[in-house]
């Protein structure tokens, strides 16, 4: 079922004045490349086809007039534009074209755009838009319009209303949740039919009533299971998010205690640094000492010298004064009286000095002594003391850093909070157990009502096959209830099963798109068709965590898992799509490209693909393109093939 | 896809044909804003109503 571009035709669009691009579809390759530099009219191509296909809904007629090919407009100014595409869908040709026209009324003009024409093999189709909603939905145009960096919101943590769509009408869920609408009605107005029919058999009448009652009591069954369902999935989030919130607290309590540890070992360190650093202030405080202790040593000596000498003086006019006073001669030579009178005289003189020195002896004797005592002081290890000092401030710089940190990580994280979490889990775990036995309790009365339900239609069937009409009749609610119920249940498989193919996919693409396969095992599809990435340890990765590159390669997996799994592949644009992108990533989506199952169209500068790129998906590539500019102006282009 | 409907024809005893068939106008009118299919469903249900059950058996069966 695929669909692929055969050629575009531009007659005065852009820069093209009477273009046409041709694909050559007779062949196994299905990658074309259309090289052109920045503002040759790469893009101009793409917004042809978008135009061409949703007309006014892609581009607003104030814009349309700036698409008119300048050129030619100087010589028309009622110029006309069109846009032709033609495609092949297993062999049937669809031909698509839309025309423009530029109307002037006085002096303002304005872009009249015209309803497409759609011929399904010559054959003009009377709903062009529809035909080509059911071609190409335009939900669905950035799964065939490739743009890098407007697919990466396929890897958001939401999808809007219109993504959601987009991507279930790719599935083909839309026909299946409208059948289940539709075949409900239908067996409304079925049984509506019946029971008017059966409203002059009694035992009918009555057996239709009490169904209806069943079927009353069903539909208010069925809201009240929905209603719980959806209590308890809003109760499961809540207990996931509580038991997330405990193990990360649990992670954090052991964090909280090595801070309290911390804490307590800073404030100690705290009062030994301090301690350290005041014995260097006072040590510091009596540093010229040791710078003096040699001279103070020295005076300390003297002055000894001096105290023995005046010992020794006095100690010698003692005995001089024994001796001049003595009645005995010892050195048998004695001297006269006059002599010994002056001699006598000069010790008393020498005494009564001697006195006076007294006084200053024992004064020095003291100052000697407290020399003495500072000759004895100990000079202080400073390097020691400097070194143990700074030491105690680095660790005390260690612990406040690590306290930090540690704070930091448990920020908004109190004592309170983790012994009351443990608590909080059980009691959303307790919500969770009560909400899935009322899921069971209703269930249950479900399918008992149910049961009730078949016991009388077929009680209702037996009563109206005695009658041909009502009969008939109540076959047809039989074949109209089992449709919707098959419709039911085809659409939750369908869901499940289109998921589950498609999200292996998308991992096996996605493996061979990303920077870091080893990484990255796998890609998970939620309920709500948003991605989230299954990491080697089991854990999944938010896609918004994710850089702009990663975040690109995961939507092209995505787009390319569901174009690979819709059964319906469609051509697949891309404009410039990996000039932006770092070599890894660029390397891997262009080596992917030839596993596409749909066609390839790559609108590229040189730097979209490098020639060593090229090379290793030269074998795939069906051709090559190449845009010129025809002279030095913009409003001049053509497409020409290069290879 | 072709299994499952298999199974859900056996289960809620509804000829194959009128499923298939009801799927695949729905799959046409998919693309129109209104689809007026509830008509077409009951022409389709009284069509295969009318049919003998063996017929609708034989349907489901292929036999």
């Amino acid at each position: 079922m695929a669909l692929k571009l055969k050629s575009i035709r531009l007659k005065n669009w852009k820069c093209y004045q009477n273009e046409e691009i041709e694909f050559n579809l007779d062949t196994q390759q299905h990658i074309w490349i259309v090289f052109g530099q920045n503002g040759f009219g790469k893009t101009s191509i793409l917004e042809a086809i978008q135009w061409c296909l949703y007309g006014g809904d892609e581009l607003k007629s104030s814009a349309l007039l700036d698409s008119f090919n300048r050129i030619v407009l100087k010589k028309d100014p009622n110029l006309e534009l069109s846009v032709q595409l033609k495609f092949d869908r297993n062999g049937d040709i669809y031909d698509i074209s839309r025309t423009a026209k530029r109307v002037v009324r006085g002096i303002t003009a304005s872009a009249q755009t015209n309803e497409a024409i759609v011929q399904q093999n010559g054959i003009n189709q009377p709903y062009s838009r529809e035909c080509i909603e059911e071609l190409l939905p335009r939900a669905c145009k950035d799964f065939f319009f490739f743009d890098g960096v407007e697919i990466k919101r396929y890897a958001q943590r939401l999808h809007t209303k219109e993504t959601l769509d987009a991507i279930e009408r790719i599935l083909g869920i839309p026909e299946l949740r409208n059948l289940r609408e539709d075949s409900g009605r239908a067996l409304q107005s079925i049984e509506k039919k019946l029971k008017d029919a059966a409203s002059i058999n009694e035992s009918l009448n009555q057996v239709t009533s009490k169904l209806e009652e069943v079927q009353e009591k069903i539909e208010i069954k069925k809201e009240q299971l929905q209603k719980a369902k959806e209590e308890y999935q809003a109760a499961l989030e809540i207990q996931k998010g509580t038991e997330e919130r405990a193990s990360q607290i649990e992670e954090l309590r052991d964090k909280l205690k090595d801070m309290n540890n911390l804490e307590s070992n800073k404030s100690r360190k705290q009062e030994e640094w301090s301690e350290a650093k005041k014995q260097v202030e006072r040590d510091l405080e009596q540093a010229p000492i040791p710078l003096l202790l040699e001279f103070v040593r020295g005076v300390a000596e003297d002055m000894q010298s001096t105290t023995m000498i005046t010992a020794r003086r006095s100690g010698s006019v003692s005995q001089l004064r024994e001796i001049l006073e003595s009645e005995a001669c010892v050195c048998g030579r004695c001297i006269d009286e006059s002599s010994r009178i002056y001699i006598l005289q000069e010790l008393q003189r020498l005494e009564t000095s001697g006195a006076s020195r007294t006084k200053d002896a024992l004064q020095q004797d003291d100052l000697r002594d407290r020399l003495v005592t500072l000759s004895r002081f100990k000079t202080p290890d400073f390097d020691s003391l400097l070194l143990r000092r700074d030491r105690l401030r680095e660790e005390l710089d260690q612990i406040e850093k690590a306290a930090y940190r540690l704070k930091k990580e448990t920020q908004g994280l109190n004592q309170e909070e983790a012994e009351d979490i443990w608590k909080k889990v059980g009691e959303s775990q307790q919500k969770v157990r009560e909400h899935q036995q009322k899921i069971d309790r209703l269930k249950g009365e479900s399918a008992v009502l149910l049961q009730q339900e078949n016991e009388l239609r077929r009680e209702m069937e037996e009563l109206a096959s005695c009658n041909e009409e009502t009969a008939n009749l109540a076959r047809q609610v039989t074949l109209a209830d089992g449709l919707h119920q098959a419709a039911k249940e085809l659409i939750e498989w369908r869901i499940t099963e289109r998921k589950k193919t498609i999200e292996e996919q998308t991992s096996k693409i996605h493996r061979s798109v990303t920077n870091k396969p080893e990484e990255y095992v796998g890609v998970e599809i939620r309920e709500d068709y948003t991605l989230g990435i299954k990491n080697a340890t089991g854990e999944i990765i938010n896609p918004e965590t994710l850089s702009a590159g990663e975040k690109e390669a995961l939507a092209f997996a995505f787009i390319a898992g569901l174009n690979l799994e819709s059964g319906t592949a469609a051509p697949l644009i891309m404009d410039t799509p990996f000039g932006h992108l770092d070599t890894g990533h660029q390397r891997n989506l262009i080596n992917a490209l030839p596993d596409l199952p749909s066609q390839v169209i790559v609108l590229a500068t040189d730097r979209d693909f490098p020639d060593y790129l090229l090379q290793g998906v030269r074998s795939h590539v069906t051709g090559i393109l190449k845009i010129k500019r025809l002279g030095a102006t913009e409003d001049a282009s053509t497409v020409e093939v290069a290879e | 896809m072709e299994e499952k409907l298999q199974e859900l024809v056996a289960k809620y005893k509804i000829p194959e044909q009128l499923l298939k068939e009801a799927i695949q106008q729905e799959k046409e009118k998919v693309v129109l804003q209104k689809r007026r299919m509830v008509p077409i469903l009951i022409t389709m249900i009284e069509r295969y109503a009318d049919l003998p059950n063996s017929s609708i058996e034989n349907d489901n069966y292929g036999t």
